[in-house]
């Protein structure tokens, strides 16, 4: 194992997941596959400026494009022509195209490689070294994704409440007095410059894997903003650790083994999360069903002998007769009242006991929210 | 002319092949955009690559058949895992699509590995996946895309009545007895299809945009649906044919890159110059609007009702100077012309 | 009575659609308003546009004699339920505590106090059993309760409120009344979209009719007539006014 790739993949991930988070929160998730393709133009663009691949000015052309296209998508949206994901849909496409062509183009004979846009080469990332003071201290990739990290955490600390309420409220952080703007571009800047550090490492698509990805997990998990995140970015740390591991013992694709690991994470999360997933979810539905019945019967009873009887019991006959379920149905109902201890059968004259009194009261106010006496 | 086809043979059957293609996915990606899945198609065109390259690790063959097969399977796993999310979990439709479509990218590239491995194929094969190759189309291909985008067609116009219902009103189609899952199916299994055909021509990243382009297109010139689709698939058709030309003649340009060009051209005269919708019309409008409702709010005033002490003699002078209102006898009458300027402000209220 | 909303000559359209017209209105402190008119008469286009949420094409709002930049602090508003996603991971008691950002500043932390007063102003709304409850599980009426909530620790002089009894249940509905009567005690102002006729005379002591303009503006007592109602509802009330505009 090369602990320098890992470190990488490691921090892209931690960045990713955190930016991630706000953009899954403010339905933007297709817009980081938006960024990711259109980054390619701003490069193009920078590199016809400036013919060095290495330059920092690459990464600041990227980034402004990633700007450029959002700016882009809101125009559209805001002139009430088309919605969101359309408007999306029309700019990006459209952008990509104008790079694929100016690089068969113009640049047919350079180091712009296509392929490595699009899959990354994360493979390669040790090669390309940062020298300081004659000194090899290590990838240039590293470096950069770190500084990205930092900054991303640094940005989500200071205006951890701001960036809160402009998700969760965009009118009442108005009325707040709290930029709205400034809070998107913010956020639009950091997602910009994470895709373009991210992309040149993992690739274009594999940018939406490790952005979305955490996230969406994270949240089958978490009750509040804070935890998300963390758990986003211990989700993104797993992810990218496992998906190495697999890469380097089976000599597989590094970043295509780190999104599949992403959406199978994710999977499982939706399968067994604890409250949110599929099967508690299944379970609940499930005893919900039989609280209802149960409820159905007992509350019968009760009206019967509360409300128009003057606790006068009501006859298992009757019972039985008015509530017009199956035998079977009321046999299992019936059966699982009585063991639970629900209703005194005294010669088939039924009557609530305490605790069935407590269970009508409780239950009638958590699926009706009405209390009664 | 003859001589024009002989020569041009190729071009032709290229030009015709992309072309019949934008005229299908031009009227699906209506429907797609209206029933606001604008991605999907970006998301399933994606999906396919799992399907297609394992397709060609278990036959070992390059048939198109056999490769369109697989990715017609792996659209369909994408599209019921996105149901599924969208069912159980509380994620946003973005989100889903996203995760769908890296996922399932990121998981081909592992098995292309195994290709590259058996020394079978090389990166070249994914570059034409990714950006797709309209001049290597050949005449059993034109057929074969002939005969898919007819049946699409076909299928859009035989259940046109309930595509329009459903689209409209989901919930209203359902309680008159029409099974509105049967419905998605037909839909999403017609978008499935174009994607599939359209990946070879124009490649992955480029299919959301022949989907989606000419139907934002076509949006800004009509509001009836059939005319979407109809100038939809006319704008689908004119891009391919004209991105499959440029491209055919340069061949150093990409066939997908260029379509898309040519569509987002068309798309940006559509949103700036249509009539009655385009930006451009509707800032006019809206500014003169304004400047005139300001202008005229003295007249707004006395029409309302409101207390005209406030008003000053000079803006009832300008009025009455206008011609808008008269004076008679202490009474102040709105005239013709100040009727119609109201009709006006008012928004055609009046 | 002191004025503390001053409206003058608010004109306000989307496109070349006209919202509202004219408005001219001085509410004075104090009062329990609501504002009353059919769908799509801009009701809440009013309240959106005396706190700058819409810009309108001419006309301006005062409060207290300044504009709403300078006094914003004075000033809370709740919107509808449906404007915020309830998806969204966070606990009802940091959803409270979001209404004190605003005093707080950038960069600061809510403190133990904040937090405190949270509470405080969750036991006023019945909800404090809920503090810890992720938002998505509660019910609509609940939902509503919180936003009130919020608005309370604000603590602010006017309340702006969007359709509050939209869809809640009555307990819900009990619990903002006694809320909105115990602001009205403390001499607060607060301003209510509000869609039900029948509660309009038990619930406020203002009423504003409105349809694209203001029909009637005054205590309920006088001007919630029969005869303004049925102009605020008449759909072309515009239209009606023609009789009138030969003065």
């Amino acid at each position: 194992m090369n602990i320098e790739i890992l470190l990488v993949a490691i921090f892209t991930s931690i960045s990713c997941s955190i930016i991630g988070v706000f953009l899954v929160l403010r339905k933007m998730s297709m817009l980081t596959d938006a960024i990711s393709h259109t980054a390619l133009l701003g490069i193009v663009i920078a590199y016809m400026f400036i013919p060095d691949l290495s330059s920092p000015f690459l990464i600041i052309g990227a980034t402004i494009m990633g700007l450029i296209t959002v700016y882009l998508v809101e125009l559209l949206v805001k002139t009430k022509r088309t919605n969101n994901d359309a408007a999306t849909g029309v700019v990006f496409p459209f952008l990509f195209a104008i790079s694929i062509i100016l690089i068969n183009t113009l640049f047919k004979n350079t180091h712009l490689d296509i392929d490595a846009v699009l899959l990354g080469k994360i493979e390669f990332v040790v090669f390309d070294r940062l020298i300081l003071f004659g000194m090899d201290i290590g990838p240039k990739s590293l470096y950069i994704i770190l500084f990205i990290t930092i900054l991303l955490i640094t940005m989500s600390t200071l205006f951890y409440k701001e960036i809160k309420l402009v998700i969760f409220d965009k009118s009442l952080a108005v009325t707040l007095g709290i930029s709205v703007t400034f809070i998107h571009y913010m956020i639009i800047t950091g997602a910009s410059l994470t895709a373009v550090a991210a992309f040149d490492i993992v690739g274009s698509i594999l940018v939406i894997a490790l952005m979305v990805g955490p996230a969406a997990t994270a949240l089958q998990y978490s009750k509040s903003l804070f935890r998300t995140l963390l758990i986003a970015v211990a989700i993104g740390i797993f992810n990218s650790s496992l998906g190495y591991f697999l890469a380097y013992t089976f000599n597989l694709s590094i970043s295509g083994s780190i999104s599949t690991i992403t959406l199978l994470s994710f999977l499982v999360a939706m399968i067994t999360a604890p409250s949110k997933g599929i099967i508690s979810t299944i379970m609940r539905q499930h005893k919900q069903k039989n609280d209802f019945n149960l409820l159905a019967l007992l509350f019968h009873i009760y009206n019967h002998s509360y409300i128009t009887e003057h606790m006068k019991p009501i006859p298992y006959e009757l019972l039985s007769v008015e509530l017009k379920w199956s035998e079977s149905k009321f046999t299992s109902v019936f059966t699982n009242a009585v063991k639970n201890e629900y209703l005194k059968n005294k010669d088939k004259n039924l009557q609530l006991t305490k605790d069935g009194l407590d269970f009508v009261r409780n239950k009638h106010y958590k699926y009706f929210k009405e209390e009664i006496e | 002319m003859s001589d024009f086809i002989s020569i041009n043979y190729t071009l032709i059957i290229v030009v015709l092949g992309t072309m019949i293609l934008g005229i299908s996915a031009g009227a699906i990606g209506t429907i797609s955009i209206l029933r606001r899945q604008a991605l999907i198609g970006d998301a399933l065109s994606h999906a396919t690559l799992p399907g297609v390259v394992l397709a060609f690790i278990l036959t070992g063959q390059k048939d198109i058949w056999v490769l369109l097969c697989g990715a017609a399977i792996a659209a369909v796993v994408s599209v019921s895992l996105i149901a599924l999310i969208q069912k159980y979990t509380k994620i946003k439709n973005d989100a889903s699509l996203a995760l769908i479509l890296s996922g399932f990218f990121g998981f081909g590239q592992v098995l292309l590995v195994f290709v590259q491995r058996s020394g079978n194929a090389s990166q070249a094969g994914l570059n034409k996946f990714i950006f797709g190759q309209a001049a290597t189309i050949l005449r059993a291909d034109v057929l074969f895309l002939g005969i898919v985008s007819l049946l699409i067609i076909l299928l859009m116009l035989l259940f046109w009545k309930e595509i329009k219902h459903f689209v409209f009103n989901k919930e209203h189609f359902q309680t008159l007895g029409f099974s509105s899952i049967l419905l998605n199916t037909l839909i999403l299994s017609l978008t499935i299809l174009v994607v599939v055909i359209g990946i070879r021509s124009v490649g992955v990243i480029l299919m959301s945009a022949l989907m989606i382009s000419p139907g934002v297109a076509s949006r800004q010139w009509s509001d009836k649906l059939s005319v979407n689709v109809i100038l939809a698939s006319l704008f689908g058709l004119i891009s391919g044919a004209l991105g499959a030309y440029i491209s055919a003649i340069k061949a150093s340009l990409p066939t997908g890159p260029v379509v898309v060009i040519v569509l987002s051209i068309i798309v940006i005269i559509s949103l700036f110059f249509s009539p009655k919708r385009g930006i451009i019309y509707q800032a006019r409008r809206n500014s003169t609007y304004k400047k005139t409702l300001i202008k005229y709010k003295p007249l707004v005033h006395i029409y309302s009702g409101n207390d005209l002490s406030i008003l000053t003699s000079t803006e009832l002078d300008f009025l009455v100077k206008e011609n808008l209102i008269e004076g008679k006898d202490d009474i102040i009458k709105i005239t013709t012309d100040g009727t119609q300027l109201l009709k006006y402000l008012l928004g055609g209220i009046l | 009575m002191e004025t503390a909303i001053h409206i003058e000559d608010l004109t306000v359209a989307y496109g070349i659609n006209p919202v509202l017209w004219d408005i001219d209105l001085d509410i004075p402190q104090g009062i329990l308003l609501a504002i009353v008119g059919p769908n799509g008469a801009g009701k809440s286009t009013l309240i959106k546009s005396a706190i700058n949420l819409i810009k309108p094409i001419s006309g301006h709002v005062l409060f207290y004699s300044h504009k709403y930049e300078n006094i914003r602090k004075q000033i809370a508003y709740v919107p509808q339920r449906g404007s915020v996603d309830w998806d969204f991971p966070t606990t009802v008691i940091d959803v409270v505590t979001m209404g004190t950002y605003g005093k707080l500043g950038w960069f600061k932390r809510p403190t133990k106090k904040n937090i405190k007063n949270s509470i405080e102003a969750l036991k006023k709304v019945d909800m404090e059993k809920y503090a810890n409850r992720q938002i998505s599980e509660l019910s609509g009426g609940q939902q509503q309760r919180v936003f009130l909530a919020r608005a309370l620790v604000q603590d602010a002089n006017i309340y702006f409120m969007d359709e509050p009894f939209q869809g809640v249940d009555i307990k819900t509905e009990k619990a903002i009344i006694t809320l909105l009567k115990d602001l009205k005690k403390q001499n607060k102002t607060v301003v209510v979209v509000h869609h039900d006729l029948d509660t309009v005379e038990d619930y406020f002591d203002w009423v504003t009719l409105l349809n694209m303009k203001v029909i009637a503006h005054g205590p309920v007592a006088e001007v919630f007539t029969h005869e303004n109602i049925k102009k605020t509802y008449n759909s072309n009330a515009l239209v009606k006014l023609r009789d009138d505009s030969n003065v």
